[in-house]
């Protein structure tokens, strides 16, 4: 393998965030860097959640990384399986810029299988961590490097978290050092949307739609060219309605209620998954946008 | 004086014809069988001198030879009494007998009586592609030599019977071709499955072109369920297709009525602990074939599929691929057909729940890549359609919505089998799933419109090339089942919700 290039950023040095010193003693003493350290200027905001998303999560935080990296802003997150991978993904996929804090040594790719995600950030973002190299990923390690990617960034998404989540963790990071805390609410039946959904009932700001991110950033919302009209036929924007309205279906669902045969459902469900408009996960549909 | 008779003998489930030559010549009296003969034959020896003698003939007190061709070619089995002692008794007799247009089979008992043979469809059937069309078999073995249609065979009793019928002193009823099948076991019917309406389409399809399919959901989704409901809509067999299966569950399996063709597609649903050797079969002299051969022209259901064993599994991608399966041992090789239907489910993860609505997932991200990177790449590529499921609404079950019976599905099936077979009567092959490249060329047109989904979905989704290729015999399969000459759009569409994604192989 050939060496990749890493430096190294001490707490006093003028490359240092500002973010990190207002940290104070739970500030990192140095930072080993690999690829565009001046990221670590610009404004940042994290993208965190599970590891093991619904496909829900996994579309917040892509889109919460792809909106993001439309504005400029920085994406911070963990790289870790999931949604953390999805955020930097969304704004990968725009071509944006994004960091991920690692809880291992820069010269440990993990998750194992995530080599051609840690070299696209190493080519167009920054990969950091505080611990030096050869250091193994353990999992005690995970919770300090989460300070990190909430005191780094100037508001924390909570994309989707189970009661259990270590995204809570960082939520929690967030709020001590005065970072504004934003959770994405799901469907209170499902077991996966419960920590988001405390998040909120203990006061973070609920994201009620994507632009929120924006907004709480004090930015204007760029408006995305409007397609649906352009693009669906009358029969595909009334399914793609459909499943809007409904959150998750399975295709015999959408079936019965669009009142077509299944294989016309299914047929329309495929046109609209390449047009962009849906998504299919382990049988059941999504609206993607 | 020399004479010649002819037989023959199994090799896997190819039957080999036998010419068994015996020649008379002065010499110190005695009796040599040469030619490749198993233990069994050897032995014949004895049985034949007694039952020659018994049946009122004289024994020929002269160096006999006896000799069986192709020489290089084991022979099994004590069916070949039969031809040995009428070689002998041709050779010495000095009569004119009709012996050279009959093939023989029988053992002899010590009397003289013809005792039914094993395997006598497979030999028959075999001989018969050879080009035979009169055969001499022991009584016993009327009943399931009937099943052959068109050829002339008699039955007899003993010995004597056969040498006065072949010197014309008497006659032999032919045997009759009979008409009894076993009949279809009850299969659950689809009309049992509320709900679910998609994958009973995505069943259909799999039934109507053989292809290939792989079911994921969570716990009681219905998976098994559905299975178990598969046999009762696959295509009717035709009646080479009913001999083919009949032979080879009369000669592998345990089928008790050896008598009777089977009409309906075998189901064989192997446990996760078989082995390599139990699904493709092995044995070492003995050959044993294989659930892969057991389910040939019917469905392999694999249930629980990341539980098999790797070895167990990659086992299967040659038969997938070639509809054969070989077997090679120091006893020599043995090739029995397997063109089968894989069914296969999984669970989504480990503990099952990931994805599911109701219950939580136990496992750590870890374990779930993991458990889907026990499904090989290659095994997958040979999948063509694959199914996600989700346990259907309680509601829908409660109301009891009654949707398609297995009745309603079959006949559509039906139609469609029919259409693929006059489709390909000139290519060989059967089923859509198994078009190659020239025959997709020719058989899977499409309008411009829905070749650019195609190209897009090849695109967006990132199919492979092969299951690109895959996709388009879907449709194929969904655009005769609809009774559609050309594949349209919506069956492109349609096909593509049944792609085997990326998502697998994650």
């Amino acid at each position: 393998m050939e060496r990749e290039e890493y430096c190294i950023i001490e707490k006093q040095d003028p490359g240092y965030p500002e973010s990190l010193i207002q940290l104070g003693n739970d500030a990192p003493e140095q930072l080993w860097c690999m690829g565009n350290t001046e990221l670590l200027k610009e404004r940042c905001a994290a993208v965190v959640g599970s590891r093991k998303p619904t496909r829900y999560g996994q579309w917040v935080a892509f889109g919460a990384g792809r909106i993001l990296a439309r504005h400029g802003i920085v994406t911070v997150s963990g790289m870790a399986m999931g949604c953390d991978s999805e955020a930097h993904k969304g704004a990968l996929y725009e071509n944006g810029p994004t960091i991920a804090v690692l809880g291992c040594g820069i010269d440990i790719c993990y998750p194992r299988g995530s080599q051609k995600l840690r070299k696209q950030i190493m080519e167009k973002g920054l990969l950091i961590t505080e611990f030096p190299p050869g250091t193994p990923p353990t999992s005690f390690r995970f919770p300090r490097r989460n300070r990190i990617i909430s005191g780094l960034s100037e508001l924390t998404v909570v994309a989707e978290a189970a009661l259990a989540s270590g995204s809570l963790i960082t939520a929690g990071y967030a709020a001590q050092q005065g970072r504004e805390v934003l959770a994405a609410p799901g469907n209170i039946a499902n077991p996966m949307s419960i920590g988001c959904n405390k998040l909120i009932q203990d006061g973070a700001t609920p994201l009620v739609c994507l632009d929120d991110i924006i907004r709480t950033l004090g930015l204007c919302v760029t408006a995305e060219p409007s397609e649906i009209r352009e693009q669906l036929g009358k029969e595909e924007r009334k399914i793609y309605g459909i499943v809007k309205r409904n959150g998750e279906m399975t295709a015999d669902e959408l079936a019965e209620e669009a009142g077509v045969s299944v294989s016309q459902a299914n047929a329309y469900v495929t046109v609209l998954e390449i047009k962009g408009f849906l998504e299919s996960s382990m049988g059941k549909i999504f609206a993607a946008k | 004086m020399y004479s010649k008779v002819r037989s023959g003998t199994l090799q896997g489930l190819d039957a080999v014809e036998v010419t068994v030559e015996s020649d008379v010549a002065f010499g110190l009296p005695s009796l040599n069988i040469v030619g490749l003969p198993d233990a069994a034959i050897r032995e014949s020896k004895e049985r034949v001198r007694t039952a020659v003698v018994n049946s009122g003939f004289r024994f020929p007190d002269k160096r006999i030879t006896v000799n069986l061709s192709p020489a290089d070619v084991r022979k099994e089995g004590s069916h070949l009494d039969l031809p040995i002692a009428v070689a002998i008794l041709d050779s010495a007799m000095g009569v004119r007998t009709s012996a050279e247009d009959y093939v023989f089979f029988g053992e002899l008992s010590l009397d003289g009586k013809l005792k039914p043979v094993k395997a006598v469809l497979p030999l028959l059937a075999g001989l018969r592609r050879l080009g035979e069309r009169r055969a001499v078999i022991p009584l016993e073995n009327q009943e399931e030599a009937s099943l052959i249609r068109d050829m002339e065979l008699y039955a007899a009793e003993d010995l004597q019977q056969v040498m006065a019928f072949l010197q014309g002193k008497q006659k032999l009823v032919p045997v009759k071709a009979g008409k009894e099948r076993i009949p279809a076991p009850d299969y659950p019917d689809f009309g049992d499955v509320v709900g679910q309406e998609t994958a009973k389409r995505a069943l259909q399809t799999a039934a109507a072109g053989m292809h290939n399919l792989l079911m994921t959901g969570p716990p009681g989704c219905g998976k098994t369920f559905l299975a178990r409901r598969l046999p009762g809509i696959m295509p009717e067999m035709t009646y080479e297709e009913q001999l083919e299966v009949t032979m080879i569950h009369s000669v592998y399996g345990e089928m008790q009525e050896g008598c009777r063709l089977m009409g309906e597609r075998p189901f064989r649903a192997p446990d996760h602990t078989a082995s390599a050797a139990a699904l493709i079969g092995g044995g070492g002299t003995r050959i044993r074939a294989g659930e892969a051969t057991l389910a040939h022209l019917g469905i392999l259901f694999l249930d629980e599929l990341p539980e098999f064993s790797r070895s167990a599994v990659e086992a299967l991608r040659k038969p997938m691929e070639d509809e054969i399966c070989t077997i090679s041992r120091v006893s020599g090789k043995v090739v029995l057909p397997s063109k089968f239907l894989a069914v296969c489910s999984m669970n989504p993860c480990p503990c099952g729940y990931y994805g599911d609505n109701r219950q939580m997932c136990t496992c750590t991200s870890g374990e779930i890549v993991r458990y889907r990177s026990r499904l090989s790449g290659p095994f997958l590529d040979r999948i063509d359609m694959v199914l996600h499921l989700q346990v259907p609404a309680l509601e829908d079950i409660r109301k009891g919505k009654k949707g398609l019976t297995s009745a309603e599905m079959r006949q559509s099936v039906q139609r469609a089998a029919l259409i693929q077979k006059d489709r390909f009567r000139r290519d060989g092959i059967r089923f859509n799933s198994q078009m190659k490249e020239e025959h997709m060329k020719k058989y899977c047109k499409m309008d411009k419109e829905t070749e650019s989904l195609l190209q897009q979905a090849f695109e967006k989704m990132k199919l492979s090339v092969r299951s690109y290729d895959r996709v388009r015999k879907v449709a194929r399969t969904l655009a005769d089942l609809d009774g559609s000459e050309s594949i349209e759009f919506s069956h492109a569409a349609e096909a593509l919700a049944f792609k085997c994604d990326q998502e697998l192989f994650r």
